[in-house]
């Protein structure tokens, strides 16, 4: 029973080419919305804050810290996308691991 | 040939290749290539993660208050935000959520740390300032729980 090793590798670049394809397509649309979300709210927290300090509300140093504090939490946020990202890619690789798995199984039926 | 010798030849090749294929199983399987690069779902962590946002943001409010008088209500949400950062730190491969915490921890930043700072240098602050900052705050606590959340649950790990 002779092993067709191109049969074995063209079935294992279909299925990571598939894996690839919907593991990115569920993540990007979903960091782009994540980003749009907090540009959303950076702009709304500007306004209420430049009418705060307009009004007395807040004071010159309360709006220094409130900007570096949105700064950090962007920074936190930053770490979310990485983070997301990398666990992306670890799912991928777990699938690819058990395609190729499955595939070799496959093969001589062990 | 008999047809004997041919079929204990064939046996022979198959179990080569059974041989062949489990060696290249077990490279998969403990190739570095697999492993995976950042912590799995941890169902204390994150609990602990949106227990301690409810803690902080009530804590907050008590800012308009003197800082003094509200030590007894500071201190244990101070320790229990470490005590959560050093259970993380055990956590094998978690430096990113650990990154997240340096910050909300820092006492020269503008997070909870930097907040309880500024407190305890103004000693009260303005209502309008601690909304702000709890909402900010809030969005913090919320991308280090998003975080958590999104990690591979483990079939060994508690869920």
């Amino acid at each position: 029973m002779p092993i067709d090793i191109n049969a074995i590798a063209s079935t294992i670049k279909t299925g990571i080419t598939g894996i690839a394809q919907s593991s990115l397509k569920d993540y990007l649309p979903q960091a782009e919305s994540d980003g749009q979300n907090i540009v959303n709210a950076i702009k709304a927290n500007i306004q209420t804050w430049a009418a705060q300090l307009a009004s007395g509300e807040i004071s010159a140093d309360d709006l220094k810290f409130l900007i570096l504090s949105n700064e950090e939490m962007l920074k936190v946020a930053a770490l979310t996308q990485a983070g997301i990202l990398q666990i992306e890619l670890d799912k991928f690789k777990q699938q690819v691991s058990n395609l190729i798995v499955n595939t070799l199984l496959s093969v001589v039926k062990v | 040939m008999t047809k004997q010798l041919i079929m204990k030849k064939n046996y022979t090749l198959i179990k080569a290749m059974r041989l062949i294929v489990l060696i290249a199983l077990s490279a998969i399987c403990g190739c570095k290539l697999f492993t995976p690069t950042i912590s799995s779902y941890d169902q204390y962590a994150y609990t602990q993660t949106t227990s301690l946002k409810v803690d902080v943001l009530n804590l907050m409010d008590s800012a308009v208050n003197d800082y003094q008088s509200q030590q007894k209500t500071i201190t244990p949400v101070e320790i229990n935000i470490k005590k959560l950062y050093e259970y993380e730190k055990d956590l094998p491969k978690n430096e990113t959520t650990l990154k997240q915490w340096q910050y909300m921890m820092d006492t020269s930043g503008h997070l909870f740390e930097g907040f309880l700072v500024r407190w305890r240098k103004e000693k009260k602050l303005h209502i309008a300032f601690i909304n702000d900052e709890k909402q900010i705050i809030g969005q913090t606590f919320d991308q280090i729980a998003e975080l958590e959340s999104k990690k591979i649950k483990s079939p060994t790990n508690n869920q």
